[in-house]
């Protein structure tokens, strides 16, 4: 029994040494809103649309980390797929247009413009705006400041006059990858393009990245440092277009960029909204209480006073009885 | 930032992948020489046969992933493979033996990885330790020199490198060699001319620029170091002449046909430095301390493991002209 006695002893302390540790992190370092959750609206466009059947990006995003298929952005078309995807470690699927199934996905960006002299000032649209983009008062003409906008097409069913339309963005059409034609033949990775380099670039990884749209392994190798002269493709003894490759791939990479920094942007001014509406929420609600108040003690007042005049009254009453019977 | 002097190739539109594959397909021919005339025509004919399977097997597998075939036959790499594994397995090799390791090298090591530019192992390495592997009897009984006096039945036998390899530690370096005059005193009979063959091709490949410098030179540099750190004086522990390392086996062929294949080698100036001393060091531990009789093989499959670490770590950085 003796020999036993020290190990159970000693497992026992680490036990309770342990236990004191992970109670003592569990509150210490507690999560309060999950990481995954963020890093998921990150990549959310933040356009507030609902189409995905949430009522906003963080809402979805939280859905998402719960189980919810990753395919439901129309906005975020296919690219947010595969952010997604490559973020929850998942395989890309095709995107789920459930609540607008006859509109195509990609159809580039969108900007909602008001036919100013037809509105009626009446700020349905102004309410239903997630972002606060559209300004205008009561009986006032109302206008969408279109650097805000962001495409959401929630202002133009409440339209009773239906004035809102939505107008496609013109946009240079970004930079495709080359067509494989028949004079390029495979990549040995013979190096002859890193020794032309003149910036000191790998250009057999640059186009090994840049044909597999893997921008961050890109990037890593300083794809945007390439001057794009073209001595790579000169060399190259498989002919391969390298520098067009590079373009598609930077051009990609501009886009992303841009469009994750309209992201942060939107979301910051959709969160500002949120907290705009609770803190008139939280203000109606103390007006309400204090006319509520007043109410009371109105009625306060005046059942004092009926009572002193009933009061009042049965005195009255009783001394003429008194007079009467007396 | 500074921008670095660049040299250019003079003939920029003759140069081809084809064109590079067909030199190094004529690069071979001085060692092919040397085998047949050491030991035969088995390697020839081995050529051959691996050749014409390599080029249906090929065919075969573009029609089935459904690719222009005459565009990327054209481009020799699929004889560049046959070749070179018909250099590397003895001349006496049986057909379905050849077969095999052409089977796995065009169809799993180059096609199943996505065909030329995408396999991550040298294909002619890969059906090279399949074949050790699967078959170590008909892979280890090289054809006995031609020179050598022989018995009728005695056609095949080990080679210097492997006899050495299982003996040492019995003997003296000098007493192995005094009892096995019939290898000669070098690396045994052939062997100095076979690889003297390859490193003349190899020179040709880096005269024309095929074939950069970093490999080869760090390959039998450390080869070489670590032969004669072992060397021993030639005692009985000792692992070997640094002649017989450089000028036995294999060591030639790999140094300038097998580590430097640019698909599977390292691409950055600094990682091809670093990964021919790798396989260098690799194929001498193998060769001394392991179980196989030639270490090129192993060696450089582990290269190729490495290769994209090694790249990652040694991507150029502008400063380095500044």
């Amino acid at each position: 029994m003796v020999p036993l006695m020290a190990p159970l002893i000693a497992l026992l302390l680490i036990a309770i040494f342990f236990g004191v540790v992970l109670g003592f992190a569990a509150e210490k370092f507690k999560v309060t809103s999950s990481p995954l959750i963020e890093k998921i609206n990150a990549l959310l466009p933040q356009t507030q649309c609902a189409q995905c059947g949430y009522p906003g990006c963080k809402p979805y995003a939280e859905a998402i980390s719960e189980g919810e298929a990753i395919n439901l952005c129309p906005p975020g078309g296919e690219g947010t797929i595969i952010e997604l995807a490559n973020l929850l470690d998942m395989e890309p699927v095709k995107l789920n247009n459930q609540h607008r199934p006859e509109q195509e996905s990609e159809e580039g960006p969108k900007v909602a413009v008001i036919r100013e002299e037809e509105c009626i000032g009446c700020t349905f649209c102004i309410q239903a705006c997630p972002v606060d983009a559209i300004l205008g008062g009561p009986q006032q003409m109302h206008s969408v400041i279109a650097s805000e906008c962001t495409g959401c097409e929630l202002c133009v069913a409440p339209c009773p006059v239906d004035c809102i339309d939505m107008i496609a963005l013109s946009q240079e059409p970004p930079k495709k990858l080359p067509e494989k034609s028949l004079s390029e033949q495979a990549c040995i990775r013979c190096g002859l393009c890193v020794d032309v380099c003149p910036v000191d670039l790998l250009p057999q990884q640059l186009f090994w990245y840049s044909q597999g749209k893997a921008y961050e392994k890109a990037k890593q190798h300083r794809l945007m440092d390439c001057i794009e002269c073209g001595l790579c493709h000169a060399v190259c003894p498989s002919h391969i277009p390298l520098v067009q490759y590079y373009q598609a791939a930077k051009s990609a990479i501009h886009e992303q960029t841009a469009k994750h920094q309209q992201a942060q942007k939107v979301r910051q001014r959709f969160e500002f909204r949120e907290q705009r509406l609770a803190r008139e929420a939280a203000l109606a609600e103390k007006r309400r209480q204090a006319r509520a108040e007043l109410a009371q003690t109105k009625s306060r007042q005046s059942d004092l006073i009926q009572a002193a005049l009933a009061r009042a009254k049965n005195k009255q009453a009783s001394t003429q009885d008194i007079q009467d019977g007396g | 930032m500074a921008v670095k002097k660049i040299k250019l190739p003079t003939k920029l539109k003759a140069f081809s992948t084809s064109l590079i594959m067909l030199w190094v397909l004529a690069a071979c021919i001085p060692g092919l020489v040397a085998l047949t005339v050491f030991f035969g025509w088995g390697s020839i004919i081995n050529i051959i046969w691996l050749g014409i399977w390599a080029l249906l097997f090929e065919s075969m597998v573009l029609v089935f992933r459904k690719r222009p075939l005459g565009f990327y036959l054209k481009d020799y790499s699929a004889l560049v493979t046959a070749v070179l594994l018909g250099l590397c397995i003895p001349p006496s090799s049986p057909w379905w033996l050849s077969l095999t390791g052409i089977f796995f090298a065009i169809v799993i090591a180059k096609h199943l990885y996505g065909g030329l530019g995408q396999n991550l192992f040298n294909p002619a390495m890969v059906a090279y330790a399949v074949l050790l592997i699967a078959f170590p009897l008909e892979m280890t009984n090289w054809t006995i020199p031609l020179g050598i006096e022989q018995e009728i039945d005695a056609y095949t036998g080990a080679t210097a490198l492997d006899l050495f390899r299982n003996e040492r530690g019995a003997m003296l370096v000098n007493e192995f060699w005094s009892q096995h005059s019939a290898f000669g005193t070098l690396s045994g009979i052939g062997w100095e001319w076979v690889n003297g063959g390859f490193l003349l091709g190899g020179l040709v490949l880096l005269y024309k620029r095929i074939i950069g410098w970093q490999i080869p030179v760090a390959m039998l540099g450390s080869l070489l170091l670590m032969s004669a750190l072992f060397y021993d004086g030639g005692s009985s522990a000792s692992g070997g002449s640094p002649f017989m390392h450089l000028f036995g086996g294999g060591t030639m062929l790999g140094a300038f046909f097998i580590a430097t294949d640019p698909v599977t080698a390292s691409t950055t100036p600094k990682g091809r430095l670093i990964y021919g001393a790798l396989i260098g060091i690799v194929t001498y531990i193998i060769r001394v301390w392991g179980a196989y009789p030639d270490g090129i093989a192993f060696a450089v499959l582990l290269g190729n493991f490495t290769a994209p670490f090694i790249d990652y770590y040694t991507q150029p950085t502008p400063s380095q002209h500044a």
